[in-house]
């Protein structure tokens, strides 16, 4: 059940009705419910994953509170996270690690057969298994208490906006407006009201359409161009942007029509002025989830320079992993990694200002450093993209032969043009420093902008329903 | 009414209001343009109907295959009595269609006394839900579609297009906004087919086949219960049904043969040649030859000349006693 379908809706709608006229307990358990059936409408069987993963963090949850012998504890914990990434790894690296042992077998001169099997992916699964760990995590740390409800902490882990590609919840702050009663206000209608529609402009209009232009230039193996592997990266830059913060933004606002409200998962990140920044507006619950639970428990920037620099090699390369079972996506960590490793290294060389104190000077540099992270961005997006190393390799050569190509002009205005709305309104944003800042202009502007998105998403979107790019990962 | 005034100064910021205001506004501005008639640009999504003046002795029924295959002139010449041939095939439709319009012919008073049918029969592969319920169906023909409580999501999402103007026509206007004329994408492909068709030594590219035409026979339950309900009606009122297998290009041929499309489509036909008043006269592919066609699909003149030549041989001997004069619509 997508969130760009009739079905959704129609089945959002009846969620909707029923919530308003339940009482408190009743609308947990009837939003327990729907989110079971709204996974349930991909796989049934997958239910059961979610059900298990639930019942072992709940009960863990509760023994981690109750212990008081330190060592005990990390036992517990560290079998607790084995059980949830055991999970994980099973159904999403299972037959990426075993084609590539079998591979390195063989080039080692040894003939293993290891039996591989064609195992299913539960869509969202590394979502929820995260979502579920930092409860776990959380009650570890001393930093929550575990909740002695069931029911809460099982709608906490399959709240169905946010179950199957986030953002990745931290367990306290859902699970405390899961057991408050929450009021509808005007408020909360117009800015879920606001974040649905834009979400489905970005999916229907940007994303969708960008993948029209994207996808054929990925499938082709052949011959690229400068021009054409600069287009291919931008569309898909608009793509995935489009896709992953649509879908959070109408998960939003569902959840605030509700009167939950789930955190921000974008902040502009096309606007990132450094590699640093990049991952502070970019999908900012997986970035602050790695940097809480993982980047600071292997000791993060306390250990001396050199063990800072691992720990953000690593932080990343198991960010990129998370994405999927595929080299691509371990380049791609390794890629941002390095730039995360190289801004910490030059963060003393960069001159703050070095055109000058004037407003004219420090934009300059501003918007200088804005257009190289965003082709250092493009680039990344090119790793993520290409479907083997193979066509990344040939791509990057592409790039570094200048030629321009035809249609690449043409085909930079169609990407732009497509995009002029979501461009207008993000500069409009970050011109303001609030994401806000349309939901605070006048009335008009407001009106206007919904219609405008409206209109373009009935007349303009892609209405074949395409599936968001983040529920594999 | 200064309390309502004030929503157009710069100065009134109230997120509720906009919304509540694009929500008159998108109410307002689609049932005002729903009053108006579907304009000439408005592609292929609305199909009209052209009821005969008469009780129409031979009906041709179908898709584009029928209504380009069938050169009416000619077959009401070629049948003995020269009888009043009429047709009731359109493009991009398919059985649900045609019942519909067998219905509404029924009740103008003006039932056929025999019906040709000549569909490509991937179009009972495929749904035309939205395009059904939005820009052909009448309510109480909705109300019909909805209770066969087939694909209730396409249902209901034609109903929006059916209630709304900017849905019903998102094709062209989408196309104006690209900025290419309206009607420029599907004209493309209709001048292409008002060409003449292809010399006799060239030939169509069987890599050019379009996707639909490579997949196996197949019968989607919307189109099939619509199909059932078409054969009943006609059934009820004595109307006999003569199916006939629209003539396809070599390429299709050999691309069918591969994926065992004959395989599936002919016990499907001798299924339906088991009712009372359905005749199979042509089961079998038949293979005409490249120059013949416009397109993988549909027959140039030529091509239709001939085919409605064996369509009349086929038809004269089985066909009931007819009479009366041509009338092309």
């Amino acid at each position: 059940m997508l969130f760009n379908t009739l079905q959704f809706w129609v089945f959002f709608a009846v969620v909707l009705g029923l919530y308003y006229v339940l009482p408190h307990r009743w609308q947990n358990r009837m939003l327990l419910a729907a989110s079971y059936i709204f996974y349930a409408a991909w796989d049934y069987r997958f239910v059961s994953l979610i059900l298990i993963s639930t019942t072992v963090d709940f009960y863990v949850g509760k023994i981690l509170d109750q212990t008081s012998d330190q060592r005990r504890r990390k036992a517990i914990l560290f079998w607790s996270i084995l059980f949830n990434l055991g999970f994980l790894g099973f159904f999403k690296y299972y037959g990426f690690f075993a084609h590539n042992l079998q591979h390195l077998l063989h080039v080692a001169g040894f003939q293993a057969s290891i039996h591989t099997l064609n195992i299913v992916l539960p869509v969202g699964i590394s979502f929820y298994t995260f979502q579920s760990m930092s409860y776990t995590l959380d009650i570890y740390r001393r930093e929550m208490k575990p909740t002695s409800s069931f029911m809460d902490f099982a709608l906490t882990v399959a709240f169905f906006p946010h179950m199957v590609a986030g953002p990745i919840q931290r367990a306290h702050s859902l699970i405390d407006q899961v057991a408050q009663p929450r009021k509808p206000t005007r408020d909360n209608f117009s800015e879920g009201f606001y974040l649905i529609i834009w979400g489905l402009f970005k999916k229907i209009v940007v994303a969708d359409n960008m993948a029209l232009i994207a996808n054929p230039i990925f499938a082709n193996d052949g011959h690229f161009t400068a021009g054409r592997v600069f287009g291919g990266a931008l569309a898909f830059a608009f793509q995935i942007y489009g896709d992953f913060s649509g879908y959070t933004d109408i998960a939003r606002g569902t959840a605030l029509l509700m009167g939950f409200r789930l955190m921000v998962n974008f902040n502009l990140p096309y606007f990132a002025t450094n590699p640093q920044d990049f991952w502070r507006r970019w999908h900012i619950s997986l970035s602050t989830w790695l940097r809480d639970y993982l980047y600071i428990s292997l000791g993060g920037n306390r250990r001396g320079e050199v063990r800072t620099y691992w720990n953000l090699l690593i932080t990343m390369v198991f960010g990129g992993l998370w994405h999927g079972a595929a080299w691509t996506f371990v380049l791609w960590g390794v890629y941002h990694g390095l730039l995360l490793c190289a801004h910490r290294a030059m963060a003393g060389l960069i001159p703050e200002t070095p055109f000058g104190v004037s407003r004219a000077g420090q934009l300059l540099w501003r918007w200088l450093r804005i257009g190289f992270m965003f082709g250092l961005t493009l680039y990344g997006w090119l790793i993520f993209r290409c479907h083997s190393a193979g066509q990344l390799w040939v791509m990057t050569r592409a790039v570094f032969s200048f030629s321009i190509g035809a249609g690449t002009i043409a085909t930079t205005i169609k990407i732009l043009c497509y995009c002029s709305l979501l461009l207008m309104v993000q500069l409009y944003q970050f011109r303001k420093n609030n994401l806000n800042a349309l939901r605070e202009s006048p009335t008009l502007i407001q009106t206007g902008f919904y219609l405008a998105c409206f209109y373009l998403i009935l007349i303009i979107g892609a209405f074949d329903a395409q599936s968001f790019i983040y529920f594999q990962f | 009414m200064r309390n309502l005034l004030s929503i157009f100064s710069s100065k009134h910021r109230d997120p509720f209001a906009a919304v509540i205001l694009f929500a008159l506004i998108v109410v307002g501005v689609e049932t005002i343009l729903g009053l108006l008639p579907d304009p000439k640009w408005r592609g292929a999504f609305v199909r009209t109907l052209s009821l005969p003046p008469r009780s129409p002795d031979v009906q041709v029924m179908g898709d584009s295959v029928a209504l380009e295959g069938v050169v009416l002139p000619t077959l009401s010449t070629e049948l003995p009595g020269h009888p009043f041939v009429w047709t009731l095939a359109k493009s991009a439709t398919g059985p649900e269609f045609t019942y519909f319009m067998l219905q509404r012919e029924l009740a103008a008073g003006l039932a056929p006394k025999a019906i040709v049918y000549a569909p490509a029969p991937h179009t009972f592969g495929t749904d035309r839900i939205p395009l059904l319920v939005g820009g052909f169906c009448t309510w109480p023909e909705i109300w019909e579609v909805a209770r066969s409580g087939k694909a209730p999501m396409d249902v209901l999402y034609g109903i929006f297009c059916k209630l709304s103007f900017t849905l019903r026509n998102r094709e062209p206007l989408g196309e104006m906004l690209r900025g290419k004329k309206a009607g420029q994408t599907l004209n493309a492909v209709s001048m292409k087919e008002v060409s003449a068709g292809l010399r006799p030594e060239m030939h169509f590219v069987a890599e050019q086949i379009p996707a639909v035409f490579k997949n196996d026979f197949s019968v989607k339950p919307f189109p099939k219960t619509f199909f059932e309900k078409f054969l009943t009606l006609a059934q009820e009122r004595h109307i006999p049904v003569y199916w006939l297998t629209p003539p396809i290009v070599p390429a299709i041929g050999e691309t069918r043969q591969a994926c065992h499309f004959d395989q599936h489509l002919i016990p499907f036909l001798e299924d339906i040649h088991q009712r009372d008043g359905v005749q199979i006269l042509q089961a079998e592919s038949m293979v005409y030859q490249d120059y013949l066609f416009k397109d993988f699909m549909h027959l140039n003149q030529e091509g239709a000349d001939k085919f409605t030549k064996f369509m009349a041989d086929k038809l004269a001997p089985a066909l009931p006693q007819t009479s009366g004069t041509i009338k092309a619509p």
